[in-house]
């Protein structure tokens, strides 16, 4: 009784054992291998936000007005400011995961200056104004500081909503639809230039919590 | 099996537009003459959807492009594309990720993507079963 009880004891430990060797193994996940596989969550995702990001900059990138605006400014870059993003989603979202990769992608078709002086809710990068109250410290040289009036004014301001919305599917799954949403205003009309909108919809078992 | 191992093997590469095109960026939306000789079909995917045409311009000095594709078959595939954007010394600038498309049964599709730098000039398409 005693020997079955240890021999029971041990397959027990190496079942678990085995577990915890393929659970706890963590790896990369591979972007090229994975492709637009199933998504794991009914949540946003590395993948959704990668691509509705894609696709809005994309359209922005063929707008007329917004071509028309940059040939106005003689090929120079149109300031772009960030405003207001609403999330109106459960999921705590930063809102940067997208326009970050919008900011890039605008930065890098050479049309587009994102100014960090200027943000909803205060500057984003507070240096812009910290250097200026150095004027007249005798520490520095005033030559370096930046002189009054040197700070660029936006064209435009890009603002943005995320709406999500959950409803019930007759197979008893749940489908989740996220809007984001986002405009570009001329900030000299108050005239929104340019808007586009991505929809991401997901179902899944009504058990799991999109968040 | 077979078949879902083709389309997964399966990489269509078609229309790299060569660097000697005449450049087109000052004017906008201007098409670029595009040759057939640059549309390679995809002899992988078996002929059951393939690459039957591109095309290509400048829009706001950014190069535009679409690929047209055709399910020659009576059955829905799930597929991925992407495209790897170059500049005109063939250089690699930036690539689009997986992206999903599913085409219906002998369904005529277009895909237009655009690129984000006026840097790039030239332009790869792949696609894949869904991985």
């Amino acid at each position: 009784m005693k020997k079955r009880t240890i021999a029971l004891s041990l397959a027990l430990a190496m079942i678990f054992a085995g577990c915890a060797a393929t659970t706890s193994r963590v790896q990369y996940i591979d972007q090229e291998k994975m492709g637009t596989s199933t998504p794991v969550t009914l949540g946003l995702d590395y993948e959704d936000i990668h691509r509705a990001s894609l696709k809005l900059v994309n359209s922005m990138l063929r707008s007329a007005y917004l071509d028309r605006m940059y040939r106005l400014k003689k090929g120079k870059p149109l300031v772009l400011m960030i405003s207001d993003f609403t999330n109106d989603t459960t999921q705590r979202l930063d809102i940067d995961q997208i326009v970050k990769k919008i900011r890039i992608a605008l930065l890098n078709s050479g049309r587009f200056i994102v100014t960090t002086a200027l943000r909803a809710g205060g500057a984003e990068d507070k240096a812009t104004y910290e250097l200026r109250k150095l004027r007249k410290n005798k520490e520095f040289n005033q030559r370096t500081i930046a002189k009054k009036g040197t700070i660029i004014a936006p064209d435009l301001s890009l603002s943005g909503k995320i709406i999500q919305r959950v409803s019930e599917l007759p197979n008893g799954k749940q489908r989740v639809d996220y809007y984001i949403q986002m405009s570009l205003t001329d900030v000299n009309s108050g005239l929104a230039f340019w808007e586009g909108e991505e929809v991401i919809s997901k179902a899944g078992s009504s058990k799991s919590a999109p968040w | 099996m077979k078949k879902i191992a083709l389309l997964i093997v399966a990489l269509m590469l078609a229309g790299c537009a060569p660097s000697t095109y005449p450049a087109h960026k000052s004017a906008s939306n201007v098409l670029k003459s595009v040759s057939d000789e640059y549309i390679i079909n995809n002899i992988p995917l078996d002929y059951k959807v393939s690459i039957v045409g591109y095309n290509s311009r400048f829009v706001n000095d950014l190069l535009e492009v679409q690929v047209d594709l055709k399910n020659h078959k009576q059955k829905q595939y799930e597929l991925e594309y992407r495209i790897r954007w170059f500049d005109d010394s063939g250089f690699e600038v930036e690539s689009t990720p997986w992206l999903p498309l599913t085409i219906n049964a002998m369904e005529f599709r277009s895909i237009k993507e655009i690129a984000h730098s006026p840097k790039i000039e030239n332009f790869k398409f792949y696609i894949r079963a869904k991985q």
